[in-house]
């Protein structure tokens, strides 16, 4: 455990130096992005100089809500994006480099290139969190700050097994990639918004099938001390059900593994 | 043209190829478009213009999957790569060229999301248009979806002297965004910036040919507001001209 962790550091680091050398693209990339997001807040920030609240969710609230989803999308996305191309790294046989090496295969994977721009994601999105806390009606305890720490954890964990799932399915289907641009994104904008105002089988299935809730609107119940559809103590789960998405994720992997077959010759 | 539209041929073709992204794209579109109705009737409930403004959601969700264009990843790759040199050694206008090899793609992009309009329109309280403001819309999104690929064209094309995706490309990105009234619409901003949104090239492909349709735009403004478009149409036009004279003149490949 601890080589993989030092091989995965290492690989990581020299991904993000080999990033740097282009210091004038890296910041047009990380600043790019930092907009994209930017404009997404600022479209909410509009939305509520007209109306008083969306769903009943103030200004802070729903930054504290679209601040975790970015924050955690941009470290999701920093830490498992080479898994969005994993279909053609199979058609090409490729893989057989990372499972030749003497390491964890889904860790050497998973480090082998850096998309640096999501730095400017997370880096936005934790500013913006931090304005949110301080805005959102929160009466703080140290028990509330340690769990925000763990939220942002698991909401990543939970992001990045959906995104390391997207690639993983190319194991059995051909192009599945494109699901982090036609599912992936669009369930990210609707977890921006209070979950609690769709029709019953969308909150369902975002809570308890693909559990996006749990990366913000769930786990803000607890900050906020409020209380929606779902029974109060899940609000407390965000770090639990990270760890179980990537505990099942990983094992998809494991089993797609067993398929490989490479490229022949 | 023959061969303008056979690369545009071969692009829908390749469009369809992929079964995945068919059915995850109509499914991602029905989500976006579900969010969006959720939202602005819920902050809209009780209003006596709702079918109207739903109406307004509707077409500039439209807009935005016919306004969609590949030239800022594709483009700066091509340049990269230097593989642009073989489609300047073609008789064909590069700009046409990438145009064209869109279009072919966009019309995949209509038949995914057309499935979730009749959705859309069916079950919710949308109110339909007059056969006028029906003709209206239809030359608005013609020359709102022109002015899209140009400025999108323009702005991916600095890709000649950056060789790769840019800072321009961003802020254009951003300018449709929050300018466009795609997700906000003008009417609902606050005042100085919507004057200002109405003067920029940002409405033209998405606000202009959404209020045409559901009838927020009338009479004078409506008038102004296709004289808008052209203006930006010929502005944006030049700039390409303009970008592709020069850079097709300092191109540089690498190699051989």
């Amino acid at each position: 455990m601890a080589h993989t962790l030092s091989t995965w550091w290492r690989l990581l680091m020299a991904g993000i130096r080999s990033e740097m050398q282009y210091k004038l693209d890296f910041f047009a990339q990380v600043l790019g992005n930092m907009l994209f997001y930017a404009a997404g807040m600022a479209n909410i920030a509009i939305i509520l100089h007209r109306f008083e609240s969306i769903g009943g969710w103030r200004l802070g609230e729903l930054a504290l809500l679209y601040s975790l989803v970015f924050l955690t999308s941009g470290l999701a996305n920093f830490l498992f994006m080479p898994f969005i191309d994993l279909s053609q790294i199979l058609i090409r046989g490729e893989l057989d480099r990372f499972l030749l090496r003497p390491a964890n295969p889904f860790v050497l994977y998973m480090a082998s290139k850096v998309w640096i721009f999501n730095w400017g994601t997370a880096f936005l999105g934790l500013i913006v969190l931090l304005w949110a806390v301080t805005v959102a009606p929160i009466d703080w305890t140290a028990a509330k700050l340690f769990y925000l720490l763990l939220v942002v954890a698991g909401g990543t964990l939970i992001q990045g097994s959906f995104v390391v799932l997207v690639g993983t399915l190319s194991f059995w289907f051909y192009e599945t990639g494109v699901l982090y641009y036609t599912i992936l994104m669009p369930a990210r904008d609707l977890i921006s918004y209070p979950v609690s105002l769709f029709p019953r089988a969308l909150r369902f299935l975002l809570t308890f099938v693909l559990p996006f809730a749990f990366v913000n609107f769930v786990p803000a119940h607890a900050l906020l001390d409020r209380q929606s559809f779902f029974p109060p103590l899940l609000a407390w789960a965000t770090p639990l059900v990270g760890l179980l998405c990537f505990g099942a994720v990983y094992s998809v992997w494991l089993w797609g593994l067993t398929k490989y077959q490479g490229a022949g010759s | 043209l023959r061969g303008y539209i056979a690369l545009a041929e071969r692009s829908y073709r390749r469009a369809l190829t992929y079964p995945f992204w068919i059915y995850s794209q109509l499914i991602g579109n029905l989500i976006r478009l579900a969010l969006f109705l959720t939202v602005w009737s819920w902050l809209l409930r009780g209003d006596q213009d709702l079918g109207m403004a739903l109406a307004y959601i509707c077409v500039a969700f439209f807009m935005e999957a016919i306004n969609f264009a590949q030239f800022p990843w594709a483009l700066p790759e091509e340049i990269r790569s230097g593989n642009i040199a073989l489609g300047l050694l073609k008789p064909l206008s590069q700009p046409l060229r990438l145009l064209f090899q869109q279009w072919g793609e966009n019309v995949v992009h209509l038949m995914l999301v057309l499935p979730v309009y009749a959705v859309a329109f069916f079950f919710l309280p949308v109110s339909w248009p007059t056969p006028e403001r029906l003709g209206w819309f239809l030359l608005t999104a013609l020359l709102g979806h022109a002015v899209y690929m140009l400025t999108s064209l323009a702005a991916s094309s600095i890709a000649f002297w950056t060789m790769r995706g840019n800072l321009v490309n961003a802020l254009q990105w951003t300018g449709f965004s929050l300018l466009s009234g795609k997700i906000v619409p003008l009417w609902l901003m606050p005042d100085g910036l919507r004057k200002v949104s109405e003067l920029l090239p940002f409405v033209a492909p998405f606000y202009v040919p959404a209020a045409a349709f559901s009838g927020q735009l009338a009479g004078t403004a409506l008038y102004r507001a296709v004289g808008l478009q052209i203006v930006w149409l010929a502005v944006m036009g030049l700039v390409v001209h303009l970008i592709w004279t020069l850079a097709t003149r300092k191109v540089v490949v690498q190699g051989g």
